[in-house]
């Protein structure tokens, strides 16, 4: 989110951006371990770059011709560099621009990694929030972490949108996947899930109304993490199919993770937000985090 | 001190309160992300589809590469 806050705040970045390059945003982690045509062009374009070790990340910006031809990488969130080297890279493509290349096909893709939402999967997108207990602080980079709004995807499978529908109650995977990998404080980086033996408590029930009341209570086994909250909303549906899936959790949350360090001190309160999505942007089709290395286990049993 | 300990009360409190129906509209909306400039920019989610389109527009590459997918996670 640094990036978000920084870089992609700047309205000639995002000039360049939206009339002189081809953006894409990917998540690396899938990508160094493809073992497909779309991997092979990630290491083409990485691997002369100086992160091209694969076994570790590749995290970065970079920018290449369609080729896959490396012409530039920074990992820096200044927006002045960002600008230079993207100039810099113009230059450079004019040379290049008559490269012999031909559009990539996948034909078997590695399908360990999905890169999109399976046909029949309903997305609800959710936000996380602190809600309190930070220090101030002037430095500008802790305050956009204090005050940053999460994003992430949950997915409901037809099975699970089918009984909603037919019994108006919450199926247990649906349950199990809400409180391991989207009930937690992903606000300042990529989260450590819950583990099954963390849920302590998980109810979520559904009056003749559509109207969601629950509790949540998780807790890491070695006491370091735990979330006790409130979970209230709304569902609705036109004859079988999901027309509104409206919720909050709210609650104490207390520690954060390897890669979400420097939580509030204490129990804090934490908000996650869920709205239900048409699927049409490109921000919806994102994998849920939860999902980027083993989507099964994601899902749960069926 | 006396500052610090209503502070603390306060979150507390907050951490642990009951979400009456009116409370549920309000973080709702107050969970929302802000209407952010990132958004506005056309990005591809994959590369294979990126490449193709940057081959037919003649333009290079702007690769934005995370630990998790930068357009939909954390």
């Amino acid at each position: 989110m640094l990036d978000r806050a920084s870089t992609f705040a700047d309205p000639e970045i995002i000039g360049l951006l939206q009339t002189q390059f081809i953006p894409v945003g990917i998540d690396q982690f899938k990508q160094r371990r493809q073992q497909d045509k779309e991997g092979d062009f990630w290491r083409k374009i990485a691997g002369k770059g100086p992160r091209n070790d694969f076994n570790n990340t590749t995290q970065g910006l970079y920018i290449a011709t369609p080729g896959g031809t490396f012409l530039a990488f920074n990992n820096n969130r200044g927006p002045e560099r960002i600008k230079k080297l993207m100039l810099e890279s113009l230059d450079a493509y004019d040379k290049l621009r008559d490269e012999e290349t031909s559009p990539l096909t996948v034909k078997k893709p590695d399908n360990r990694f999905l890169h999109k939402a399976p046909d029949g999967i309903r997305i609800v997108r959710v936000h996380a929030k602190v809600l309190g207990g930070y220090k101030p602080t002037d430095d500008k980079w802790q305050k956009i972490f204090q005050q940053s709004v999460s994003r992430d995807n949950l997915w409901i499978t037809p099975r699970e949108e089918k009984v909603l529908s037919e019994t108006r109650s919450f199926p247990s995977s649906l349950i199990r996947r809400l409180a391991l990998y989207h009930l937690i404080d992903n606000t300042r980086g990529e989260p450590s899930f819950w583990k099954e033996a963390d849920i302590i408590k998980s109810t979520l029930s559904i009056d003749a109304s559509g109207n969601l009341h629950g509790n949540i209570h998780l807790q890491r086994g070695d006491g370091t993490s735990s979330y006790q909250a409130e979970l209230r909303g709304i569902i609705s549906f036109n004859n079988s199919s999901l027309t509104r899936f409206d919720l909050v959790a709210h609650g104490g949350y207390i520690g954060g993770g390897k890669y979400t360090l420097t939580p509030p001190e204490g129990t804090f309160p934490l908000g996650i937000s869920f709205r239900l999505v048409d699927g049409s942007s490109p921000f919806d089709q994102i994998p849920p985090q939860g999902a980027k290395s083993w989507w099964q286990n994601y899902l749960g049993p069926q | 001190m006396k500052l610090l300990l209503f502070t603390l009360t306060l979150l507390t409190g907050l951490a642990s309160a009951e979400i009456s129906p009116e409370d549920f509209q309000r973080l709702h909306r107050e969970l929302q992300p802000p209407a952010e400039t990132w958004t506005t920019v056309p990005w591809q989610s994959s590369l294979i589809p990126a490449q193709q389109l940057a081959l037919k527009e003649k333009k290079p590459l702007f690769i934005w590469a995370m630990d998790g997918h930068p357009l939909g996670c954390t």
